[in-house]
Parts: C-alpha cells; sequence; structure tokens
C-alpha cells in the first residue's frame, strides 16, 4: 500500500441513528502501520466509529452519515465502492470469540473461499500463514481438522483474528477483542496482535486505559459522541 | 426408580397426586390408543396375513389390501411435498433474510394463522375450485384425483413448512451472520454458505413435521381424491381416481363398524397410518429440536443466539 498516504482520514464525521446523534463532528487522521486505541464510556459512540469504518453499520435502522471517510485515499462512503471489497481490506473482529461449527482450517480459510475461490491450491499455504500471525499455529498445526468451538475461549478469538487476517487486510479493527477473555489469554491476544503493526494499520477499541496506554501509538478519547 | 420419585417431593400432597395422575391418564391414553389398534386388527392379519400388505384389491366381504390406499396416500404426500417445498422455502428464506423486520412479523402472523385454518375449509375449496381446474386442464371426465388431493395438500401445508423452516432459519444465530459480512460476503453468500446450511436439519424437520400433517390429513383429501380403492393403471398416473388411508378411514368408518373383518381391516389400515405419521413426525421433532439446539450452543461457546421457537403443529389431524 502507498505509505504514503494516511491509512484512515475521518473528515467531520457525523452518525445519527434516526433523531439521535451517535457521533459528531470526528476528526481524525490514521498513519499507516500504527496503532490507534479508541476510548471512552460505554455509550460514548467508539463502538460506531469503528463499525463506521468499514461500513457495517449501514444496516442498522435509521443510519444516516455526514462528512467523509477516506481509506488510503477512497471515500468508502462514494458510490462505486465495493462492500465487499471494502470488509475484506478493513478487517473487523469482534468482542466475543465466535468461530463457525466447522473444522479449525475450514474456519481460517472460511473468506478465502468466497474472495479468492480460483486459488484454493494456496490456501493451505495461506492459512498455516494466517495462523502463525495470529499465534495459534504451535497450537493448532496437528489438529487442523478438529472442531473449532473445542478450542478455549482465548484460542477461539485468535482463530477469529487468523480468519480475518488471511484476507490479508489493510486495516485491522478491532472492537474490544479482550474484554470477554481472561487475563492471560487476552495478554496473548495482545502481544500477537502487536506482532501485526507491520502488516496493518490496527485500531483497537479499550474499556481498559490501561491497555490504551500499553499498546496505542496513539490514544483517541471519545466521549458523548465527540472527541475528547 | 430415583427419577421417578424425587426425594424432595411430597408425594401425599394432593396437588403432587393431582398432577401425577393427570401425567398418567395423558401418557396413558397414547400406549390405550395403540394397544386398541393392535388388538383390534389382530383379526385382519390372522385372516389374510401378509396378502394384507402384498394385494391389491379392497372388496369387502372377499378380501382387503391396504397397499392401494399406501400407495395412495404416499403418492399425494410425495407430490405435495414436489409442489410446496420450492415456494415454502423460498418465502421462509426471503421473509427470514432479506424482508425488514416489520413485514416480517406479518407475514409471519398470516402463515401461523393459515396454518390453523381447518381442513374442511380447503376441502371446499379444493372441491369448488381445484378439482375443476384440474378435470379442465387435464381432459378429464372426473376432476377428483390424486393429483387434485396433491395440490390441495401442498397449499394446506405450506403455512406450515413456511412458518417452521422461517423458525429454523432465525434459530441460526445473529453473530454469524455479522462475521460473514465483516469478512465481505454478499447478502446471497452469506444465506447460502452460512445461515442455510447451518439451519438444514431444523429445515428438514420443518419438511416432516408437515409431511406428517399431510399424510394424516382427512375430510380435505376426501372430498377430492376420487376414493377409488385400486392402483391407477399404469401406476404412476395421478391424474386418476385413488384412494389414501385416512380419507378411507373417513369414508367407511361409520357404516363398517360391528360388521367383523371390514372393520378390522379398516383398523389395521389406522395402525398403518399411525406408524408412518409417527416416525415422520419424531424424526422431524428430533431433527428441529436438534438444529436449534446445535445453532444456539455453537455460537461463541454460550447461549448467543435467538430463542428458537419450536411449535409442534402436527397432531390436530
Amino acid at each position: 500500500m502507498n505509505s504514503t498516504l494516511p491509512a484512515i482520514e475521518v473528515v467531520s464525521l457525523g452518525v445519527s441513528y434516526g433523531e439521535e446523534r451517535v457521533l459528531d463532528s470526528i476528526n481524525l487522521t490514521l498513519a499507516t502501520g500504527s496503532i490507534t486505541t479508541f476510548s471512552g464510556p460505554s455509550g460514548s459512540g467508539k463502538s460506531t466509529l469503528l463499525r463506521t469504518l468499514c461500513r457495517m453499520n449501514d444496516r442498522m435502522p435509521g443510519f444516516s452519515l455526514s462528512g467523509s471517510i477516506k481509506v488510503f485515499g477512497q471515500d468508502i462512503y462514494g458510490d462505486d465502492t465495493d462492500l465487499c471489497d471494502l470488509r475484506r481490506r478493513v478487517g473487523l473482529l469482534f468482542q466475543k470469540p465466535c468461530v463457525f461449527p466447522k473444522s479449525i482450517y475450514q474456519n481460517v480459510i472460511f473468506g478465502l473461499i468466497y474472495h479468492r475461490p480460483k486459488e484454493r491450491a494456496l490456501f493451505p499455504e495461506l492459512a498455516e500463514q494466517a495462523l502463525l500471525q495470529a499465534g495459534l499455529w504451535e497450537e493448532v498445526k496437528d489438529r487442523l481438522d478438529a472442531p473449532a468451538v473445542a478450542l478455549s475461549q482465548g484460542q477461539q478469538q485468535r482463530l477469529a483474528l487468523a480468519r480475518t487476517l488471511a484476507l490479508e487486510p489493510d486495516v485491522l479493527l478491532l472492537d474490544e477483542p479482550t474484554a470477554s477473555l481472561d487475563p492471560e489469554s487476552a495478554n496473548v491476544i495482545e502481544e500477537w496482535a502487536l506482532s501485526l503493526k507491520s502488516c496493518c494499520t490496527l485500531v483497537w477499541v479499550t474499556h481498559d486505559p490501561a491497555q490504551a496506554e500499553r499498546i496505542g501509538d496513539y490514544q483517541v478519547m471519545l466521549s458523548a459522541g465527540s472527541l475528547a | 426408580m430415583r427419577f421417578l420419585f424425587d426425594p424432595e417431593v411430597n408425594w401425599k400432597h394432593p396437588f403432587v397426586l393431582l398432577t401425577g395422575l393427570t401425567a398418567v391418564i395423558a401418557s396413558g391414553s397414547v400406549v390405550l390408543l395403540f394397544l386398541f389398534l393392535i388388538v383390534q386388527s389382530l383379526p385382519i392379519f390372522s385372516a389374510m396375513g401378509l396378502e394384507f400388505f402384498s394385494g391389491s384389491d379392497w372388496i369387502p366381504g372377499e378380501s382387503y389390501s391396504v397397499w392401494p390406499l399406501v400407495y395412495g396416500s404416499i403418492t399425494v404426500t410425495g407430490l405435495a411435498l414436489v409442489w410446496v417445498l420450492p415456494l415454502a422455502l423460498g418465502s421462509a428464506l426471503y421473509t427470514s433474510e432479506y424482508l425488514p423486520p416489520r413485514w416480517r412479523s406479518v407475514v409471519k402472523a398470516t402463515m401461523e394463522l393459515l396454518a390453523g385454518v381447518p381442513g374442511i375449509l380447503f376441502g371446499l375449496l379444493g372441491v369448488s375450485f381445484l378439482a375443476v381446474w384440474v378435470q379442465d386442464v387435464f381432459g378429464l371426465i372426473d376432476g377428483n384425483t390424486l393429483l387434485t388431493a396433491s395440490f390441495l395438500l401442498a397449499g394446506m401445508v405450506l403455512p406450515t413448512i413456511m412458518t417452521l423452516a422461517e423458525d429454523a432459519l432465525r434459530a441460526v444465530p445473529f453473530e454469524y451472520r455479522e462475521i460473514a459480512r465483516a469478512l465481505g460476503l454478499t447478502s446471497s453468500e452469506i444465506t447460502f454458505g452460512v445461515v442455510l446450511p447451518q439451519a438444514l436439519p431444523g429445515v428438514v424437520g420443518a419438511v416432516l413435521l408437515g409431511l406428517g400433517r399431510a399424510m394424516g390429513e382427512t375430510v380435505a383429501v376426501m372430498l377430492v381424491i376420487g376414493g377409488l380403492d385400486r392402483l391407477p393403471n399404469p401406476w404412476f398416473d395421478v391424474t386418476q381416481p385413488g384412494q389414501s388411508i385416512p380419507s378411507k378411514l373417513g369414508r367407511e368408518a361409520a357404516e363398517a363398524l360391528g360388521s367383523g373383518l371390514h372393520w378390522n381391516a379398516l383398523i389395521a389400515s389406522g395402525l398403518v397410518l399411525f406408524l408412518m405419521v409417527m416416525v415422520i413426525s419424531l424424526v422431524g421433532t428430533r431433527l428441529l429440536n436438534k438444529g436449534n439446539k446445535m445453532s444456539r450452543e455453537d455460537c461463541c461457546g454460550v447461549g448467543g443466539g435467538n430463542e428458537p421457537s419450536v411449535k409442534i403443529l402436527v397432531g390436530k389431524n
């Protein structure tokens, strides 16, 4: 990717659900290869802001948006945006670890089946690479065909991370990825996510100020829908 | 016996005794029904032997064979299934995945209302329109045929299958759809690649429960099936009149009561129907519960996802 461009550029962004104004006049520039944390109290709009970056809010009832968001220079709310390609390039990891009731391997290659259907021969290699990046390879390399639901919560979250990384995203959005994990699993996730800086730009929503301090190159505080 | 007698329960309390009694009556009635069917059909089995299942004629006083009736029941329900499946599954998929929530509840309410419409009303519609239409289109002397009955049954079980299949689709946790969307799948890829495979056991269960209902339907089928107790010739010509087990029973039970073998033959046919419907409903219910349970437990390792709403609509015939 062109490293002279900022990864994400948010200009006077406003988001409303019906009458309710959720985000107001947000201006942000996120540098390529950095980790930015969004933190703030519940209801401050940090998750909404995160999900707006990959257009996952579009189908919420009453959603409307003003201002603009550019990802590597492209206005993602423009008319010619390919949503599927956008979501491949801007991956999202959810708070609750959630895997499909399939094998570990099938989970990792899930997105690839749809995005690169003609390159099936490459899948085993890509899967290994993604699992390595997510720090799960050593633990599962001998049982890739085992059911994914048998993994621990922390492992499931790293599997979900691998599933997203397999698509080689340019930006990785993490929505409180460690909030529902035990401290040890949370540490593992944190460590592995930090090592991803070389390949993606990370945006990390967290409740925990200490965590934001620890991992963020840039910290963004939100309060009642505005930058604090 | 521990499972029967919980030590913490006061068995002498009148409320416990009373509810226990009602439970015995309720479950006992099913056993009694089954015993009644077996005992009353024994004479025909000893008189006809296997001929009862393999013969091809039902002539009161001479020979009784359930085979044409079984053939009629299977043909009519099987064909009904062929007609109803694309419609029911298509509308279930559309309602569950694409319809805005407000419209979805309107469609669901309508379908559930339709599922409760008594069979006789469908029968009246069948007699007034469907039979006439089949007669015209196929150039028949009589519009009361196996085919007509199958069309009518398809219409009758459409709401049942549609609404149960839709429940099964909705029971697939919302999270799966969200993840797939965040991975850049299109709506149709999510529907066919994620939701449908996950809901499949439940959808098959819905179809089987609908099938069970169709197989036991009496009055509506009786009005349009033609009432002829023999295999069509050639056997696959469904534009000929036929007979299903329930329609046979409905027609002849009153006159055959106390008439010896004729009565026993009818009861034995009832037993055959009972077993067929029981197997279908059991498998259907199992799949439906399994499907919904699976959807709930597998996601996120905890009880995420929507509450399933399994409604058993069979057993009202």
